[in-house]
C-alpha cells in the first residue's frame, strides 16, 4: 500500500485555513469539477502539465515552462511528513488531503489516511463530495475531519456553474453526517452565485439538518487566482468578478450562526 | 501611561544625541596630575572613576523618579579616549551623518582639538591593539575577515546577577577588607592586593556620587513649591543617601540602586554590551510583593517606577562609533536586554505577575531602549507566550523569544553549574551566559562568506589585490566538492588561528593595562580572586567569534555542489568569470543560480547539509581552544549589522547574489530564499546544533494581516514550542510594514517568502497580481498599528 503513487502538485506548510492546529496541506492534482471560481485551475487536470512562468531578476523577465505536478508515493510522502510531526503535535494539528479532489485519485488518498492513521497523524479531507458514494465512503471512513464543499443546492445552477449535477455530492453528504466523523462545512461565497437568497437558505436547511457540523467556513471569493488562469492559458470566466465585499461576508456569518457551532470567516 | 510618564518619555524621544567631552577632560585632568603614571594601573583606574564620579555635572530632570545621567545630560554621550581617541574628522562625520548621528557643537571640537587629541594621541587602547597585531591580522582585517569588537570599545557584554540587588557598596568593601586581610604584602601579591584596594575606591567612589545626587535633590526641595513633589523629592534624597551604599530594601530603592550601578560600568569604560539588570522580574519580585503586602507599592506606582526607569535606558545611546565598528553595529542601541520568565534557582517556572507588569509597561513604553525578550522554558505557561506576541503583533519587533531549557544545555555543557546556568540568560542580541558570574565577551563578527570567495579565488584577495589567504588551488583543480570543502576548511582554520592569535594579545592588553575594579565588584568571583574583571577574575570566562552569513554560505555550497561538481552544468570558469563580472551579461545564469539551486531555510536536506557541515567546521575550529584570560574561545551565530558591512568587502557570491548587497543575518535564510513558510525555515534551523553555540538568530516576517486570523496567536505559539522543542535558542518576529510590499513589488527576487493573508487565506505576495498587491499593500497601511 505504502508503494501506491499519486500526482499531487504541491505540498504547503504552516497553512492556517484547512483545519485546526498547525497543518500541512497535501494538494492532489486533478478535479471533478470545474467550478467558475476555482482559485486552483492548475489542480483541475490529473495530467502533468506544462505551465507559462516569468521569473524576474533586476527587473529582467526570463519567461519558462514548469511542469505542474509530479508523481509521489505514499511512503515518500509520509516519510517527507514526518519532519512536521513535532508541529503537529504542539498544535493539535496534522495534515489535509486537498486540492484538486483527493477523491478523485481514491486508492491513493485512501492509502494516505491509512498510513497517516497507522502512525497517528490527524487528516482532514478537503473534498468537494464528488464521488460514487462506494468511492467516497469507502475513503472517507479513514479521515479525523472532513472540510466538506457545498456550493449550490440548485441542480440547475450547480451544474451551470461547476459542470456537473450535485446529487453525488448531497448523497454523500448524507451518508457522512451517519458517521461519526466531523464535518466542517466549507462555502465559496461568490457574489450572486452562492449567495442568493434561494440558495443561502437551501444551505441552511441542509446544514441544520446534518448532524457533526462543528462549523461553517464561509469562503469569500477573492480575485488572486487571476494570475494563474493567464499563466495557464485558460480562460477565466470570472475575470470581471470584484472581490467579496467583506460587510456581506459578515452578514452571512450573523445568518448562518445557530446553525453550527462555529461560523468563520476563512476558515 | 500617566502624564508625568508620558512627558519624561516625550523628553526622552525628543532629546538629539550629543557628543560631550566631560568626560573625556576629566579622565585627561586625572591622568595628566604629576604623579599619576607611578600609581598601579588598578589605582589609576579606579582613582580616574572617582574623579569622574566626584566632578561631573549631576543632571537631574524635572519629575524625574529615577535619577541619573551618564552625560551633563539626557543622551549626551561621553567618550573613552583612553580606549579610542576620536580624531576631528570623526566628529564631523558624527555631527553630520544622517544616520545614527551625534550633534557635536563647537567647545567640544575645541576641547578634542587642544586638549584630549594631544594628550592621548598614540596612548590609548586602540593604538596599543594596532601596534600589536601581526601584518596577517592586519591584512584580514583590513579584507573584511573579520571585525574586532575591542577596538573601540572595552571587553563588556556582561550581566547582573541577584547579588547585585542585594548587596550594597558597603558590603562589597566589608568583604574587600576581609580579603586584603588574607594578603600578606609581597611581590606575588602586589597585582591583587592593588586590585582589591582599587575595588574598594570604585566602591566608595560610588557611594559619593549617589550623596552628590542627593545633595542636588535637596537643593531641587529647597526651592520646590508642590507639596506633593516635595514629599517625592524627599524619599528621593533619602534613596540617593542609602542606596548603592546599602543594599535596597524598597521597589524603588532597587531600581535606583541598579540605575546607579548601571552608570558606573557604562561611565568606567564603554563596555560593549552596555550592562544589564540580568532577570529583571525575578530580582524585583521581593520588593514588590512586600510592598503590595505592608501597603507602601501599588501596582500602578510599580507601573510608572518602571516606566521612568525605562525613559533611563532610553536616554543612554551606545557611545559613538567610528569607521568599521560603526558598520557592525550601526544602531543607538546598547543591547541592555531585559529578560523576563524563564526558571528559578530551583528549577520552577519563573513567570510571575511582576513578568506580566514589565510585559505592560514595555507594550506601554515602545522606546528603543531598553530591548527586551521573554524567556519560555516548557514550564512556562502558554498564557505568558501569548501575552508577549500580542506585543509583537503591534509591530514593535520586540520582545523577542529565547529558549530557556536550550540555554541551559549551552551552559551546561560548557561547564557551568545548574545555579549558574538557572540563573543565566541571553544579553546583548541573543547571547548566553551566566549572570553574575561570567565575562562573555564577544570579539568580533567572522564573515564566513569572504572564506568561502578566498577559496574560490585560491586565496586572493580580488578587492585589497593581495594574497592574504592560503593557496588552496584553483577551483577547475579540485576533483569534487568535499576537495572543494577540505579546502574551504584549511582556509577558514587559517583565519581563525589568526583572529585567535590576535584576540588573546588584545585580551592581554585589557588585562594589563585597562581593568575595570567597579565592574569586578559586581560579578563573582573578581572579589574573591582578587583578579579583575578583564583579567579572567569572572567565575567563567568565555570569548566569543560570531560567526555571519551562515545562510549565504549555504547556499553558495549548494550552488557549487550541484552545478559544478555533481552535474557540472557550470564550468568554474564561467562561474568565476560571472562573479568576477559581478553577473553582468550574465542575467540567464544568474536566474539559474536563484531559482535553480536548493537554498537554506526550506527544510531541504541536500542545502541544510551544507548549512550543517559550514556549523560544524566553524564550532570545530573554534570551540574549546584557550584565551589568555584562562577561559575558552565559543562561537555563537549573530550579526548585528556587520550583515551589511561584510556585503561591502564581497564581491559577487555563487548564490547570485551581488557584489555589495547583504548577505543574510544570523542563522535566517538569504532574504527571499525561504519560500515554503515559516515552519519549514524553523525546521532547516533547528538542523544546527544550537547547544553547541552561545546564541543563534532567527528573523521570521509575517504582515499584520497574519494576526487577523482568530487562531493566528495559539499556531504562532506552537510554532515556538515545536521550534524550542528542537533546541532552537531563538526566534524574533518581524510585522512587515507597507514600505516592505512596496519594495517586494519592485524586487520579487528578493522577497520569495514574504506571504500575507488575502482574504481568508494567504499566499506568497510574488505570486499574487499587481492590481492585488496594491490592494494589499493599501489595506497594510490602513491596519498599521504604529
Amino acid at each position: 500500500m505504502l508503494q501506491i503513487k499519486g500526482t499531487i502538485f504541491d505540498i504547503r506548510s504552516f497553512s492556517l485555513h484547512d483545519g485546526p492546529g498547525i497543518r500541512t496541506t497535501i494538494f492532489f492534482k486533478g478535479c471533478p469539477l470545474c467550478c467558475a471560481w476555482c482559485h486552483n485551475p492548475e489542480g483541475q487536470k490529473v495530467e502533468i502539465e506544462k505551465i507559462n512562468c516569468t521569473r524576474i531578476v533586476d527587473s529582467k523577465k526570463f519567461p519558462l515552462s514548469e511542469l505542474v505536478g509530479y508523481e509521489i508515493s505514499v511512503a515518500q510522502l509520509m516519510q517527507q511528513l514526518e519532519s512536521d510531526r513535532p508541529f503537529f503535535e504542539q498544535s493539535q494539528g496534522g495534515i489535509t488531503l486537498s486540492g484538486g479532489e483527493p477523491l478523485l485519485q481514491s486508492a491513493f488518498c485512501k492509502a494516505v489516511l491509512q498510513a497517516a492513521e497507522e502512525q497517528e497523524i490527524h487528516t482532514a479531507l478537503d473534498t468537494c463530495g464528488f464521488a460514487t458514494n462506494a468511492v467516497f465512503a469507502d475513503v472517507a471512513q479513514h479521515a479525523k475531519l472532513v472540510l466538506y464543499d457545498l456550493k449550490i443546492i440548485d441542480l440547475h445552477q450547480h451544474r451551470l456553474m461547476t459542470a456537473e449535477n450535485n446529487d453525488l455530492i448531497l448523497k454523500n453528504l448524507e451518508w457522512l453526517s451517519k458517521q461519526s466523523i466531523p464535518i466542517f462545512i466549507r462555502i465559496p461565497l461568490i457574489q450572486n452565485i452562492t449567495d442568493t437568497e434561494q440558495n443561502i437558505h437551501a444551505l441552511r436547511q441542509i446544514i441544520e439538518k446534518t448532524p457533526h457540523i462543528e462549523s461553517i467556513d464561509l469562503l469569500p471569493y477573492h480575485q488572486f487566482a487571476r494570475n494563474k488562469y493567464k499563466n495557464l492559458n485558460l480562460e477565466y470566466t470570472l475575470s470581471e468578478l470584484d472581490n467579496y465585499p467583506k460587510e456581506k461576508a459578515e452578514e452571512l456569518q450573523f445568518f448562518f450562526k445557530n446553525s453550527a457551532p462555529r461560523v468563520t470567516i476563512g476558515g | 501611561m500617566n502624564p508625568r510618564i508620558s512627558d519624561l518619555r516625550k523628553k526622552s524621544l525628543e532629546a538629539v544625541p550629543s557628543i560631550s567631552a566631560e568626560r573625556a577632560l576629566l579622565v585627561t585632568e586625572y591622568y595628566a596630575r604629576f604623579d599619576t603614571a607611578q600609581k598601579p594601573v588598578a589605582i589609576q583606574r579606579a582613582e580616574a572613576f572617582r574623579h569622574i564620579l566626584l566632578h561631573k555635572f549631576i543632571c537631574i530632570q524635572d519629575n524625574e523618579l529615577i535619577v541619573g545621567e551618564r552625560g551633563p545630560n539626557a543622551k549626551a554621550v561621553p567618550t573613552y579616549p583612553e580606549i579610542s581617541i576620536h580624531s576631528l574628522e570623526d566628529l564631523d562625520i558624527l555631527n553630520t551623518r544622517s544616520k545614527v548621528g551625534f550633534k557635536v557643537d563647537e567647545p567640544t571640537k575645541k576641547a578634542y582639538k587642544e586638549v584630549i587629541i594631544p594628550f592621548w594621541k598614540g596612548k590609548s587602547q586602540r593604538d596599543y591593539i594596532f601596534n600589536n597585531m601581526t601584518d596577517a591580522w592586519k591584512q584580514a582585517y583590513t579584507a573584511g575577515i573579520f571585525t574586532e569588537f575591542q577596538e573601540q570599545r572595552a571587553p563588556g557584554h556582561t550581566a547582573g546577577g541577584e547579588k547585585l540587588f542585594k548587596t550594597g557598596m558597603l558590603d562589597y568593601i566589608q568583604q574587600i577588607d576581609n580579603q586584603i586581610k588574607r594578603f600578606t604584602k609581597t611581590d606575588e601579591t602586589a597585582d591583587r592586593l592593588n586590585e582589591l584596594q582599587a575595588m574598594k575606591i570604585a566602591a566608595q567612589s560610588m557611594i559619593d556620587y549617589a550623596q552628590r545626587h542627593a545633595a542636588t535633590l535637596q537643593l531641587k526641595l529647597n526651592v520646590c513649591n508642590d507639596t506633593k513633589r516635595m514629599e517625592e523629592l524627599c524619599e528621593m534624597i533619602q534613596i540617593c543617601q542609602r542606596v548603592p551604599a546599602h543594599a535596597p530594601q524598597t521597589f524603588q530603592e532597587a531600581l535606583q540602586h541598579y540605575w546607579f550601578i548601571h552608570l558606573g560600568v557604562i561611565t568606567e569604560l564603554n563596555p560593549w554590551d552596555s550592562f544589564n539588570p540580568g532577570r529583571l522580574d525575578r530580582h524585583l519580585l521581593p520588593f514588590y510583593r512586600k510592598g503590595i503586602a505592608d501597603g507602601t507599592l501599588t501596582r500602578e506606582r510599580a507601573k510608572e517606577l518602571l516606566e521612568a526607569f525605562w525613559i533611563k535606558f532610553n536616554n543612554h545611546p551606545a557611545p559613538p562609533k567610528v569607521g568599521v565598528t560603526a558598520l557592525e553595529s550601526n544602531t543607538y542601541t546598547d543591547f541592555a536586554l531585559i529578560n523576563i520568565g524563564g526558571l528559578n534557582e530551583d528549577g520552577s517556572n519563573a513567570v510571575n505577575e511582576l513578568s506580566y507588569l514589565i510585559l505592560d509597561v514595555i507594550e506601554e513604553m515602545r522606546l528603543l531602549q531598553p530591548s527586551s525578550m521573554v524567556q519560555i522554558s516548557k514550564k512556562n505557561p502558554d498564557h505568558f507566550i501569548k501575552r508577549a506576541l500580542k506585543i509583537v503583533k503591534t509591530g514593535f519587533g520586540q520582545p523577542s523569544f529565547f529558549n530557556t531549557d536550550e540555554i541551559l544545555q549551552e551552559l551546561l555543557r560548557q561547564g557551568k553549574s545548574i545555579t549558574d546556568a538557572r540563573n543565566g540568560g541571553a544579553s546583548g542580541c541573543v547571547e548566553t551566559g551566566a549572570f553574575g558570574t561570567e565575562a562573555y565577551t564577544l570579539s568580533g563578527y567572522f564573515n564566513l562568506n569572504k572564506i568561502l570567495e578566498l577559496t574560490l579565488f585560491n586565496g586572493f584577495d580580488s578587492r585589497t589585490l593581495q594574497h592574504i589567504g592560503l593557496k588552496t588551488g584553483t577551483l577547475d583543480h579540485f576533483e569534487n566538492f568535499d576537495q572543494f570543502y577540505n579546502a574551504f576548511e584549511q582556509q577558514l582554520q587559517h583565519f581563525i588561528d589568526i583572529k585567535i592569535e590576535g584576540n588573546n594579545r588584545i585580551e592581554q592588553l585589557f588585562a594589563e593595562r585597562m581593568p575595570v575594579p567597579f565592574l569586578s565588584l559586581l560579578i563573582d568571583d573578581c572579589i574573591t580572586n582578587a583578579k579583575d574583571y578583564n583579567a579572567g577574575g569572572a567565575r567563567y570566562n568565555t570569548s566569543y567569534i560570531q560567526g555571519v552569513g551562515l545562510g549565504s554560505i549555504c547556499d553558495s555550497l549548494s550552488v557549487l555542489r550541484k552545478f559544478v561538481f555533481e552535474e557540472k552544468s557550470i564550468s568554474p570558469d564561467e562561474l568565476l568569470e560571472a562573479m568576477s563580472k559581478n553577473f553582468k551579461f550574465f542575467d540567464a545564469l544568474r536566474c539559474r543560480l536563484i531559482y535553480d539551486a536548493p537554498k537554506w531555510g526550506n527544510n531541504h536536506s541536500y542545502a541544510d547539509e551544507q548549512a550543517v557541515r559550514v556549523f560544524h567546521s566553524f564550532f570545530k575550529a573554534v570551540d574549546g581552544r584557550p584565551s589568555y584570560r584562562g577561559g575558552v574561545f565559543r562561537i555563537n551565530l549573530l550579526p548585528t549589522t556587520s550583515h551589511v558591512y561584510f556585503c561591502s568587502v564581497l564581491g559577487a557570491m555563487p548564490n547570485g547574489r551581488l557584489a555589495g548587497k547583504p548577505v543574510s543575518e544570523g542563522i535566517s535564510p538569504v532574504q527571499g530564499a525561504d519560500t515554503n513558510g515559516p515552519m519549514a525555515v524553523l525546521q532547516s534551523a533547528a538542523k544546527i546544533d544550537h547547544v553547541c553555540t552561545g546564541g543563534t538568530l532567527l528573523n521570521q516576517k509575517f504582515t499584520p494581516d497574519f494576526f487577523e486570523h482568530p487562531e493566528a496567536m495559539n499556531r504562532l505559539c506552537a510554532l515556538i514550542r515545536t521550534y524550542f522543542l528542537l533546541d532552537g535558542h531563538h526566534i524574533q518576529f518581524n510585522v512587515v510594514k507597507a514600505e516592505t510590499l512596496r519594495l517586494a513589488q519592485k524586487q520579487p527576487e528578493n522577497f520569495r517568502d514574504l506571504i500575507v493573508r488575502v482574504a481568508g487565506y494567504s499566499d506568497y505576495f510574488n505570486d499574487l497580481g499587481e492590481e492585488l498587491q496594491n490592494e494589499i499593500i493599501a489595506r497594510t497601511e490602513q491596519g498599521k498599528t504604529v
